[in-house]
Order: structure tokens, then sequence, then C-alpha cells
């Protein structure tokens, strides 16, 4: 069976649903789209893994995509993305952000729209092949 | 009736009706038609002579005796207590030459308090102010209907606001199971080891599970909304806390969380039954659910009164919430503060659901690492 040469070297998933991670890291597994996966269950977790990356500018463990969850304990999916781009860095670094949620809340949709940081909106569900998208199009 | 007023009754008369000055008795009429329909008393005080007056319809409104004399020193005695000041100060303002309209809350002779309209200016003499006329109107009917609709709106606000909660949690959750299941279900026909199928088919099985807790605590909360009309009953404070600890025995003995009651103020409340057995469970279990690892918890409950209304307090001294970041959240479904404390989210929405149902409210203070009080106006 032919599979896609993985490109990505680092990803990340921000989530609370494990049933979710758990099918994620299944479809990265065997559509071989990443190398490595992170996984965060809140907002708080990633950004307390995040700052000192970023400050100390080593984009090796930095992760490329990045799929984050909305509705999460502790820190929510807003709060992370008020944080995170508060973070001061010396070198740009620019993640692809895709916020993956349930929430059809209009409210919502157009909010993620106002941060320029996120690639784009997505709602679930979504199937293997709108993953394996997103990820050949980080890498592209 | 002060001549004052009937003069200008009498000066608009003539402008609106061309009227001879012939026809002063049905000015009268007129006037006491008028007064009657609109429910205005007038009154004037005549600094210059040390002299009071109430016509009629302020005697009829003010319930005062026959031969009741009205004083610039008893005046303020037909305003509440808490309008007197407001009261005095107008008059005051006026008699520098200040016109007033505005809405106070006054009381008869008798002390019926009633809320009512009142408009008043300084009288001229010259240039000098010899004193102050005004009227009022009862409005006590219209403002108290005002103030109902304004109560029925609060509690439609939070209702609309609580259902607008529900729909998007109810669309939310059903939306991330279903994903799931998708996603399961692609994945199984996209692999061949019979591992990895056997692994799937225990994740269809999780959110099956997931599913239908998601659907309990729906029917939860829709029980909760129809519940309000079964029945109240009078019941005991300490009854239900000692229900209450019986059921979470082993949780408060495992913890060995201290639990300090004082119910003497208020020991008993007219409430629904599960109602309030629900709420004192959801505030207990979360205070020793959400307690400080590195001291003993203790909780101190409390009844009392408050502007006439059964309070109760709950309090901790466990991990605490941090208010301004969570504050608007906190009564909402599906959220939760501290990680790790299988925490579902659901207890505080169904609690302040409750507690709104019966036209009641919640309160929460809270310092992150000091504690947690809730306050409950019942």
């Amino acid at each position: 069976m032919k599979t896609p040469l993985s490109k990505i070297k680092l990803s990340c998933i921000i989530d609370d649903d494990d049933v979710y991670i758990n099918l994620i890291k299944k479809i990265i597994d065997i559509k071989k789209l990443s190398e490595n996966l992170l996984v965060f269950k809140n907002g708080q977790e990633a950004l307390d893994y995040f700052k000192p990356i970023m400050e100390n500018i080593s984009e090796e463990n930095f992760p490329e995509i990045i799929l984050l969850d909305l509705n999460m304990p502790v820190m929510d999916g807003w709060k992370f993305l008020n944080e995170f781009t508060q973070i001061k860095t010396k070198k740009k670094i620019m993640p692809t952000i895709y916020i993956v949620s349930s929430s059809i809340n209009p409210y919502d949709v157009e909010k993620a729209k106002s941060y320029s940081l996120v690639t784009d909106y997505l709602i679930k569900p979504i199937d293997i092949a709108q993953f394996e998208a997103l990820f050949l199009k980080a890498s592209a | 009736m002060n001549f004052l007023t009937q003069k200008s009754k009498n000066h608009l008369l003539k402008k609106e009706t061309s009227k001879p000055p012939e026809e002063t008795p049905f000015d009268n009429f007129y006037y006491k038609d008028v007064a009657q329909l609109t429910g205005a008393g007038g009154w004037a005080v005549n600094f210059k002579k040390k002299k009071s007056f109430f016509d009629p319809q302020a005697r009829a409104i003010l319930k005062t005796p026959e031969d009741y004399r009205p004083s610039i020193r008893t005046g303020l005695d037909f305003y509440t207590e808490e309008y007197a000041p407001k009261a005095a100060e107008i008059f005051m303002a006026c008699s520098m030459g200040e016109p007033f309209s505005t809405i106070l809350k006054m009381k008869t002779y008798e002390g019926k308090e009633f809320w009512a309209k009142a408009v008043g200016r300084p009288i001229y003499e010259g240039n000098e102010i010899i004193g102050i006329q005004g009227t009022f109107q009862d409005i006590n009917q219209e403002k108290l209907k005002e103030i109902g609709l304004e109560s029925s709106i609060k509690v439609i606000e939070s209702q609309n606001s609580r259902l607008f909660n529900f729909a998007h949690i109810v669309s939310h959750n059903l939306r991330s199971h279903a994903s799931n299941l998708h996603l399961t279900l692609e994945l199984l026909q996209s692999i061949n080891s019979p591992a990895e199928e056997e692994e799937l088919k225990t994740s269809l099985y999780d959110i099956s599970l997931s599913l239908n807790e998601t659907i309990n605590h729906l029917n939860e909360i829709v029980t909760t909304q129809s519940k309000s009309l079964s029945e109240r009953k009078i019941i005991k404070f300490e009854e239900v806390l000692k229900n209450v600890l019986n059921s979470i025995n082993r949780l408060v003995i495992d913890t060995e969380t201290e639990i300090y009651s004082d119910f003497s103020e208020v020991p008993e409340i007219n409430y629904i039954p599960s109602y309030l057995d629900s709420i004192f469970l959801n505030l207990v279990t979360n205070a020793i659910k959400y307690r400080h690892e590195e001291r003993t918890p203790v909780i101190d409950i409390c009844s009392y009164a408050e502007n006439g209304k059964t309070c109760l307090m709950i309090k901790d001294n466990g991990l605490g919430i941090d208010l301004e970041k969570h504050k608007d959240k906190i009564f909402n479904m599906y959220q939760t503060f501290h990680p790790g404390k299988e925490s579902v989210g659901i207890g505080l929405f169904i609690t302040k659901n409750q507690i709104e149902t019966l036209q009641g409210s919640i309160l929460v203070e809270s310092a992150v690492g000091i504690g947690t009080t809730f306050k409950i106006t019942f």
C-alpha cells in the first residue's frame, strides 16, 4: 500500500476528549501524517509547554500544525489563543492553527475570524480525508 | 384648595374654552373632576404666612382627619423613611427656585405606603420666593405593575439565557459524540489488524457510554425545569443536611472533612424538598471535591434572614476559583475549572436552575487558594 511520505515532524492536539484524541492518534498513525504528536488536555497544559520554547526560540520542538478545541476545562481555546499571542518571541514562529470544535455557535465562528493566527474553523465531525488534507496543506 | 392652583386652573380654562368668568362654579366642578380622574392632590406652603395648605383631593389621598391642619413641620411625615431625606432635599432646592418632577414613596396619615408622582415649583411674589406648591398623584397601582413587570423580565431573561446555554450544549455534545462515532467507523473500514479492530470496538463502547451519560444529564435538566410545579413543604435545614451527609458519609470520612452548621436564625423553609436536597448535595460535594490538599477541609453552613428573605450560606476553605477569569462561566453547563477532579460541570448549572426556577438567586465569592462561599437567597 502506498502511503504519502510524512513531511510533518511534529503536530499537536489540544483537546479534552479522550476518545477523539485516540482516534486522531490512529488516523495520524495509519496515514503517516506526522512523525510525532503532542497531546494537551487543555489550554493551560499547552501554554506551559509552548511558553519556554517560544521565548528561547527552539523551532525544533515547535509543532507545525495545532488542532485546537474550544470547550476545555481549566483554560479554554479562546483563552489559550489570547495568551499565546501575548508570548514575546525574538523570531517569528508561525504555526498553522486550526480550531476544531463541535460548536456551531455563529458567535464562535465569527470570533475565530478575528484571530489572524487561526487558519480555519472546522466543525466536527471531520472525516479522515479532511484530516489528511489539513496535514498535507500545513506541510506544503 | 389652594388659591394659586385654582387661579392657574381658571386661567388655563379661560384660554382653552374662552368661557366668561361668570361660570366659576363650572370651573370648580371641572377641577374636581380632573383631580379625581388623575388622583392628583394639591398642596402649597407659604413661608411668609407660615402656612401650609392641602386641597380636598390631597386630603383624600393622604386620608387626613377632617380637622387635620398641615404644617411645614409635619410635612415630611407623609414620606416614607426611605424617601423623606430625598423629599427634604427636593423641597429645599425648590424653595431656592428649582422646580421638580419626581417619583417617590409617600404614606398616608394612617401610615399606608404608596408610590406617588410629584411635581412642584416655587411661588413668586415679584422676584421673591414666598413659598412652594405642587401636586402629587397616587400611582401605586401602576408603579407596582411596573416593578412586577421588571422582575418578570429578569426571570424571563435568565430563563432565556439558560435555554440558550442548554440548546448549545445539546448541539455541542451530541455533535462531538456523533463526530467520534463517525471517525471510529471510518477507521474500522481502513484498518486490517484484528488487534486494532478490537481497540476501535472498545472506543465504540466508550462513545455509547458517553452518549448515554449526556442524555442522562439532559434528562436531569429537563426534570428540573418541569418539577417547578410540584409541591413545596416546610423543611428543616438541619434534616436536609443530615440526609445529605448520610448519603455522602464515605466521602466525608475519607477526606476528614469538618462540617459546621448553624440554622438557629432561620431553622426551616417552605421549599420543594427534592430541590433543597439537591442544592445541599451539590454544594457540599463540590466543597469537598475541590478541597485544598494541604489542609483539613472545613465547611461552614448557616441560614439567616436578609431583607425579609431566607438565605443560606455555604463556605469552604478549598481551592477557590479565579472569578476574574471564570465569572460568567461558573454556573454554565459542562464548565470545569480544576484538572483531574472527575468534574462533569453540571452540578452548579442544575443548582442555579433549581434556585432560579423558584425565583431565588445564588451568588459566589471566591479567592484562589483560600476558599469559596456560595450565598443563596430563596
